[in-house]
């Protein structure tokens, strides 16, 4: 179904969280905000739960652990154990520098991608031309038209009384 | 340290949002300047040279090397050791900084990593070329093989270099252009045609919507979180090296802090060096301001007196252990035939960074840029003083021997460097030297745009000089945003 | 071609093979007779294919001797397809016991010389044979018919056989044979003569010795019999049994022997003959109980020490001998009185049993010379021997002779004077026998098929008399015209022969000489003495190059030597007063000059402990012309220097300061100048420091010494007992690491290593360990895998010189295994630290962990482009390539094919059934390999004497190698690490 929706464009984080409040104490949905920089506060406007990208990379670090100590063991004790300058064959001290970096490497390579599905980032994908100022140096925010409770004109109004230096309509298909 | 950003503006010259964006950007996209060029020059002559040696050496054999039975290390390894510990920094400025919340990283961390990866990618080629057979360098993974399979010593430090040095390289490179995303995103939307193609590619169809942020904020912290153990891992396992081996003057265990604190010190000695060059080069002096260099200063100090430290330490325990051969060594690194090396280091590593508790010293750029090469010349020393010194006399008197390096080596040395410099000044001549949108998330401004505007149409345009006051800058939102999203990753 | 004349029988017509051929089938038949394991030479010589007996790959022994000197050792060859790939000492020989010096390690090499003469030329042209007896004979009838007059100068002739055919040479054609040695024993041969009627030398039996009182005799390095003197020196120097020989040396360089002395004296080269003159006297008060005064002693720095000997010797009468060294003809006649005062003649000295190792005559040198000078000589026929090189007072008028025919294998300085040369094969490709001790031969015979068209000098001399009879032949009825009636028993001869060929020597109870009796008048008027402070030349032979005979030997050029570990090269030996005195240093030039001989030279200073500070020695053996041949050895790149340029010399010649006095040629006699020159040449020396004491302004408390090897006097050795802790007791980890089988080990007696190097060589020959050149040696590379270190004690008054050989140690704990990344350097369940080259990728971590420093790293590709060289390649040991690191492996390939044996045999391994390379080659016996687990073998009793302790111990690596402490009998009870 399609939806319209306004878009404010802002020069200052703090006009657009403004905006942002009040479309939401007015119970307007917000669709989205652009920013060229992480913009502090407005998960809680937008209630963007925060990521579980932690659990990838706990997972991820586990597994880099387990399989670095196991393999070492096997390779060195139970695969070919060979007298290596007296040292017992299961030198577990020994082996748990490797362990401890494939540890950091699973978990470290898991979160990276783990970030870019989760965002759709990957080379060759094409990004909305018409948020390019966005990575510069102004924010955007979008909010849906409501039909249930309609009024026309409104979402601009309140776009600009919060300090937007342009505002557009578009249709969301 | 923190204190620091507070007391001098980190960004000066009331930069805007977009005055930020085309300060990085422009240089870019404008042709290389004529001093980037010479430097270019220079790094390439370098790097050449540095590859008809090596190229040389690894036709006719490690004899082109000054080596010899009882010194089988020399500048390979020294120069191994010296490089990785120049990573060091970058990634403590990227991640340990950013889990301590420290804002004047910003302007600094992006060039600092991508010293980084030069340097680790420096060191990684003496491991490689310092064998006698590098052809079969594959040798120390333990792949699959018909051999047995035989697969590799686990118990050897220098198995341990292997994995250490790849993860912290692979590691390093993805925290980076994770960092360089929303950047190379920005650059996209001001290029257009072939250009505009090219970044768009690379950035991954960036588009910076507040879930996508929250995300990437949450992701930096984590890969940041995973550095730092790494980082302090990395030169503890090169420590390793030694410190496993049976040698007197290697077999100590003081050896991984010492390693690391080193490896810091020079680090950010190199750091500075870059910085101060960049800022010449590339017209950086609103971004990397007194403000960053002080602070820099302030943990050379720090560093460098833990390294001071370090080497009285080693001198204490020498004493203390009882060992002859322990002691032995020691003494003669002071007064035997390396003395010369041995005080080299001692002058640069330990009484020069006392210079910098002088507000004098660290306000001279000139003198702060040679203090930092002083640095850098003592740590390649302390270096060369633990390897060649230790092994050249050790416990058969009979076996003893000097070490001379032959110009193949130091051939080897300057190509290192070369390269190291050639792949810098290509980064900071096609990629973001800065980071614009961390830097942007700290600029610090004084109203809010729309009263801004509002008294502008009343009396015109705000003076530069009112959002430069201190008084200005330290309003409240402002700052607590800064404080706050600082902690935005890269 | 080479290898096929190795592979095949090769073309009938040459008589030589075709005697082999023909022996062919008895050969296989008397190996079947005899069981021996070991074959008849005659197998070497057939194809394999062609013998049932000869297997491919299979390697088998050829009992032989060895003639790279006179001593005339008997050798066993070690063959392989048909060639010989190493020399060992025949242990059936009791006189040397199976040891082998390091020239009769090197021969294996110089049989492989390319550059050997390959067969007759004339003015360099090559001939046949035919063409060249022709020439001969009509030169011969020539001469004989008008009286001319005929010279065959030659080294001493070992050989039985080969001289009966110059005896009727000589009197068929009136002609005269010469002798000499260049390294003269003239004196002592002619004081025997005077004294004893016996012109020959003693047979020395050190081990009956309580007192052994050297002046200047080198009998343990350059003597004319090294091995056998080193194993009867050593059989009386093992203090476990609480006693040892007490061996007192007076020289004025120091020798390999002196090093090894119990009490060292310097003494000028003068001083010798007052001391001796003092010694009698002394001996003579106590024989006829006087108060012993000698004033002759006045004229010797610290005669006291002669005092002292005397009187231990006195003491020690019909148990105590007196050796003197250099060709002084007084001294050695003073040496017998004092023999014969002390009673030594019958029993440590045996003169009705004496050595014909060497018979030169420096008197009848002297006639040839003013022959030659006259130009009286018609022809010289000049064999074994390089008077152009080695003796001035002939090289000066060899002009004089008219024709010259050489017989030298080689191109050298005389051979280039022939106008004729017929080259003589190497002792390894020919037949032959040795008298080296009265009543005691050694067989030699070919192990290889000749790779040269060479001929013998007894073959030659026989065909030019008429007597078809083939070299083979010649031997076998001189042994079954003399040998065979008084050792065959009651044997056929052919059975004999067999036996004897198989078992290399032979020994009779040949008539004995009646011990000759001591002729006083002999000593008719004393020396005038007189005191002497000049500076001498002192020309001495290195335990490497010898005399120079073996200079185009690249395994004994680069050679430590024994005592200066400088390799490559002769230099100006000084004693450190005399160069702080000179102010030269280490490598510098300086020029010697002599009032009375033309030249000088010039020579880079070495300052030598131990040495008398009124004496410069410079070594002899070198500059021989063809050295140059190794421009091409040492490695080639950049900041490489060239081993030696194209027409130089390896070192200099030395020889023409050789001076004669009253008719016998002296090393010591010339009064010389030295003066300092600008210009450095760095000696390559495998050693930079030789203490054991630390320098002093980097000693530690308590540091100062050294304990890595343990020297301690007779008095204190019991109380010395394993003073090093038993660190075994520690381990922190779970013995994973058991040896079910063996656990191989070794044991080093330093107290009998007298660093004669045999080892090393031996080593070097076994595991084909590459020459390197001086370059490299000087960049410390050189890659023997067995080194002696050598560590100089007390000062150069009482200079103490210890010798510790040094290979892997195989620990148990090995700190080289565990820091290697991929697993290239591994331990066997049987204690062996192995190293596995082609998994090595050359870290050099493994070198730079070795506490003991022994790994050996390849620099460079080390060139093997000689093809015959090659075929002294053991091919049961790798040539290593570029890259890799490389140690002794306890000569893994023999304890393999020892295993193999076994296993076949379905028996155990015996004790000393396997011998490491270096083992079997030591005189002195010093070396013990065996198993641990054993504990009644060798190796595991040696490990359990007092006097066992392991070098760097603390470092609980458990070295599989163990040393037994240095004893010296020395006076004292104070375990010391400097003695």
């Amino acid at each position: 179904m399609s939806r319209r929706v306004h878009i404010g464009f802002f020069e200052d984080e703090r006009d657009l969280l403004v905006a942002a409040k009040e479309f939401r104490a007015r119970g307007i949905d917000i669709v989205d905000a652009y920013s060229p920089y992480p913009i502090h506060g407005i998960d809680e406007v937008l209630d963007i739960r925060p990521s579980r990208l932690p659990w990838v990379t706990l997972i991820a670090g586990a597994t880099g652990l387990t399989i670095g100590l196991y393999f070492q063991y096997w390779a060195s004790a139970t695969d070919w154990p060979i007298d290596v300058g007296g040292r017992p064959f299961d030198s577990l001290p020994a082996f748990i520098v490797i362990a401890f970096e494939m540890t950091i490497l699973l978990a470290g390579l898991a979160t990276a991608a783990a970030l870019c599905m989760r965002c759709r980032l990957w080379p060759g994908r094409k990004s909305d031309e018409s948020f390019a100022t966005t990575t510069d140096s102004e924010m955007a925010l979008v909010v849906a038209e409501d039909d249930a409770r309609f009024e026309s004109g409104t979402h601009a109004e309140i776009l600009r009384a919060s300090g937007a230096i342009s505002t557009r309509e578009e249709v969301y298909e | 340290m923190k204190a620091s950003s507070g007391e001098l503006p980190l960004i000066t010259g009331g930069k805007t949002l977009s005055d930020v964006t085309r300060d990085v950007c422009t240089p870019i996209e404008r042709g290389p300047t004529a001093l980037w060029r010479v430097g270019m020059l220079f790094a390439v002559g370098a790097l050449a040279l540095g590859v008809l040696s090596v190229g040389y050496q690894i036709k006719t054999g490690i004899g082109t090397w000054g080596l010899n039975r009882t010194v089988g290390w020399g500048f390979d390894i020294t120069n191994f050791v010296f490089w990785v510990g120049i990573g060091h920094a970058g990634t403590l400025i990227s991640a340990v900084l950013l889990l301590f919340r420290q804002k004047w990283r910003t302007s600094i961390n992006r060039s600092a990593e991508a010293m980084t990866i030069f340097a680790v990618i420096c060191a990684a080629i003496f491991p490689l070329i310092h064998m006698g057979r590098p052809w079969l360098a594959y040798w120390v993974f333990p792949y699959p093989n018909f051999r047995g399979p035989l697969w590799v010593n686990f118990r050897s430090a220098l198995l341990w270099d292997v994995f250490a040095i790849s993860t912290y390289f692979i590691i390093s490179l993805t925290f980076w252009y994770v960092g360089l995303i929303p950047d190379l995103a920005t650059m996209r939307d001001r290029a257009n045609g072939l250009r505009k193609r090219i970044l768009g590619t690379l950035s991954f169809g960036w588009r910076g919507t507040a879930r996508t942020w929250s995300r990437y904020e949450t992701a930096c912290m984590l890969l940041a979180a995973l550095a730092t153990p790494l980082v302090v891992s990395v030169h503890s396992v090169v420590s390793s090296d030694f410190a496993t081996a049976v040698i007197p003057g290697w077999h100590a265990n003081v050896f991984p802090p010492y390693f690391v604190i080193g490896a810091v010190f020079s680090g950010f000695a190199m750091v500075l060096t870059l910085m101060l060059v960049a800022r010449k080069v590339m017209h950086f002096e609103d971004y990397i301001t007194s403000a960053h260099l002080t602070a820099m200063c302030k943990i050379l100090v720090f560093t460098g007196t833990i390294v001071g430290l370090a080497y009285m330490t080693e001198l204490f325990i020498a004493w203390y252990s009882g060992s002859n051969y322990e002691q032995f060594v020691f003494n003669n690194r002071m007064s035997g035939p390396f003395a010369w090396a041995y005080w080299t280091m001692f002058s640069c590593n330990v009484i020069s960074p006392q210079l910098l508790w002088f507000r004098k010293v660290r306000e001279n750029l000139f003198v702060l840029f040679i203090l930092s090469l002083v640095i850098n010349v003592g740590m390649w020393f302390e270096r060369f003083v633990i390897i060649v010194t230790s092994i050249h006399r050790d416990f058969l008197p009979s076996s003893w021997s000097g070490y001379v390096p032959t110009w193949i080596e130091v051939g080897a040395l300057v190509g290192s460097f070369g390269l190291f410099f050639t792949c810098f000044l290509l980064f900071c001549r096609f990629g973001p030297a800065i980071a614009m949108f961390e830097v942007k998330s700290v600029l610090t401004r004084p109203v809010r745009a729309i009263d801004a505007r509002r008294s502008a149409s009343s009396s015109k345009e705000p003076s530069a000089s009112e959002s430069l006051s201190p008084s200005s800058s330290e309003e409240a939102p402002a700052s607590d945003r800064d404080l706050t999203t600082a902690g935005a990753g890269q | 071609m080479l290898t096929e004349s190795v592979l095949l029988p090769g073309d009938l017509t040459d008589p030589s093979r075709r005697a082999f051929l023909q022996m062919a089938g008895f050969g296989i038949a008397s190996a079947a007779m005899t069981g021996c394991s070991r074959a008849p030479s005659i197998l070497a010589l057939a194809s394999p294919s062609a013998s049932t007996a000869l297997t491919p790959g299979v390697p088998y022994w050829v009992a032989s001797a060895c003639a790279g000197c006179s001593s005339s050792c008997g050798i066993l060859a070690r063959c392989r397809d048909g060639r010989p790939i190493k020399l060992e000492g025949n242990p059936d020989q009791l006189a040397t016991g199976g040891g082998l010096c390091s020239t009769g390690q090197a021969e294996v090499l110089s049989l492989y010389d390319s550059l050997r003469i390959q067969g007759p030329l004339e003015q360099g042209e090559s001939r046949s044979w035919d063409q060249a007896d022709a020439a001969m004979q009509t030169l011969l009838n020539a001469l004989h018919g008008k009286r001319g007059n005929i010279r065959l100068l030659t080294s001493t002739v070992t050989s039985p056989s080969t001289r009966l055919q110059i005896e009727s040479f000589a009197t068929q054609f009136g002609a005269e044979h010469v002798e000499y040695d260049a390294l003269s024993y003239s004196a002592q041969l002619d004081a025997n003569a005077a004294t004893h009627g016996v012109r020959a030398l003693p047979r020395v039996a050190l081990d009956k010795a309580d007192v052994i009182a050297s002046f200047g005799a080198d009998f343990l390095g350059t003597g004319y019999a090294p091995v056998e003197h080193s194993a009867s020196w050593a059989a009386n120097r093992r203090p476990d049994s609480g006693h040892m020989s007490r061996h007192w040396q007076f020289e004025s360089i120091l020798t390999v022997t002196g090093g090894m002395a119990d009490e060292r004296h310097r003494i000028a080269p003068l001083e010798v003959l007052p001391a001796l003159a003092g010694l009698v006297e002394l001996l003579s008060c106590y024989a006829n109980r006087i108060e012993p005064t000698a004033k002759s002693l006045e004229l010797v720095e610290g005669g006291e020490a002669v005092e002292r000997l005397a009187h231990e010797l006195w003491e020690n009468r019909g148990k105590s001998v007196v050796l003197c060294g250099g060709n002084q003809f007084k001294a050695q006649l003073y040496a017998n009185q004092a023999n014969e005062l002390l009673g030594a003649y019958g029993t440590v000295l045996d003169l009705a049993k004496p050595s014909y190792q060497k018979r030169g005559d420096d008197r009848a040198v002297a006639g040839l010379v003013e022959e030659l000078e006259a130009g009286r000589v018609d022809l010289l026929l000049v064999a074994g021997c390089n008077p152009a090189y080695d003796r001035p007072d002939i090289a000066a008028v060899l002009g004089g002779a008219a024709t010259i025919v050489s017989f030298g294998g080689t191109v050298d300085e005389t051979s280039k004077l022939a106008s004729w040369s017929l080259p003589e094969p190497h002792f390894l490709e020919s037949w032959g026998e040795a008298e080296p001790v009265h009543g005691e031969w050694v067989l030699s015979q070919p192990t290889v098929a000749p790779l040269f068209n060479g001929r013998t000098l007894r073959e030659s001399l026989a065909k030019w008399l008429g007597d078809e009879r083939s070299d083979r032949e010649l031997c076998d009825d001189y042994l079954r015209e003399v040998v065979f009636p008084a050792a065959g028993g009651d044997a056929k001869f052919e059975d004999f022969l067999a036996l004897a060929r198989q078992r290399g020597t032979i020994e009779a109870p040949r008539e004995e000489l009646d011990q000759p009796t001591f002729n006083a008048r002999a000593i008719r008027q004393p020396a005038e003495l007189k005191a002497d402070t000049s500076l001498k030349l002192v020309l001495y032979p290195k335990v490497g190059l010898r005399d120079g005979a073996h200079a185009h030997n690249p395994w004994l050029q680069e050679l430590p030597d024994p005592v200066s570990h400088i390799v490559w090269d002769n230099y100006a030996a000084l004693s450190r007063a005399h160069a702080e005195e000179l102010g030269v240093a280490e490598g510098d030039l300086v020029r010697i000059s002599c009032a009375d001989v033309e030249g000088a030279l010039e020579l880079p200073v070495h300052i030598q402990a131990g040495q008398h500070d009124r004496v410069v020695a410079v070594a002899l053996g070198y500059g021989r012309i063809g050295t140059d041949r190794f421009a091409n050895l040492a490695p080639k790149w950049l900041e490489g220097n060239a081993l030696i340029e194209a027409g130089e010399t390896i070192g200099v010649n030395a020889a023409p300061w050789l001076r004669i006095v009253d008719g016998r040629q002296r090393s010591d006699v010339l009064d010389v100048t030295i003066t300092k020159l600008d210009g450095n040449h760095e000696l390559a020396c495998t050693q930079d420091y030789h203490r054991l004491e630390v320098p002093e302004h980097l000693a530690p408390k308590g540091g100062e010494v050294r304990d890595v090897l343990q020297r301690t006097v007779l008095g204190a050795h019991a109380a010395h007992a394993s003073h090093v802790g038993d660190a075994a007791a520690v381990n922190l980890w779970p013995d994973d690491h058991k040896r079910p089988g063996h656990n191989w080990a070794m044991v080093v007696d330093l107290s009998v290593c007298t660093g004669c190097s045999g080892c090393v060589v031996s080593c070097q020959a076994e595991n084909n360990v590459p020459v390197v050149g001086r370059d490299e040696v000087a960049r410390h590379r050189e890659m023997h895998w067995l080194r002696i270190d050598r560590y100089y004690g007390g000062d150069d008054d009482a200079l103490r010189v210890s010798h510790q050989p040094m290979m892997c140690h195989h620990c148990d704990n090995a700190p080289c295994e565990s820091v290697c990344p991929v697993l290239a350097t591994v331990h066997s369940s049987e204690g062996l630290n192995q190293q596995v080259y082609n998994r090595c990728v050359g870290t050099r971590y493994c070198a730079n962990t070795c506490p003991y420093k022994v790994r050996r790293f390849n620099w460079f590709d080390y060139p093997r482009d000689d093809e015959h060289a090659n075929h002294a390649l053991n091919p049961d040991v790798t040539v290593r390539s570029r890259g890799v690191m490389e140690k002794c492996s306890m000569c893994a390939q023999r304890i393999q094919e020892a295993k193999n044996a076994a296993h076949r045999e379905g028996r155990a391994i015996a004790d000393g059934e396997i011998q490491t390379a270096c083992q079997q080659s030591c005189p002195t016996k010093a070396i013990v390999f065996g198993d641990l687990s054993d504990p009644s073998s060798d190796v595991s009793l040696a490990m359990g004497r007092p006097r066992h302790y392991r070098a760097l111990e603390e470092l609980n690596v458990r070295p599989s190698v163990g040393y037994l402490t240095e004893v010296r009998n020395a006076p004292g009870t104070e375990a010391s690490h400097e003695g």
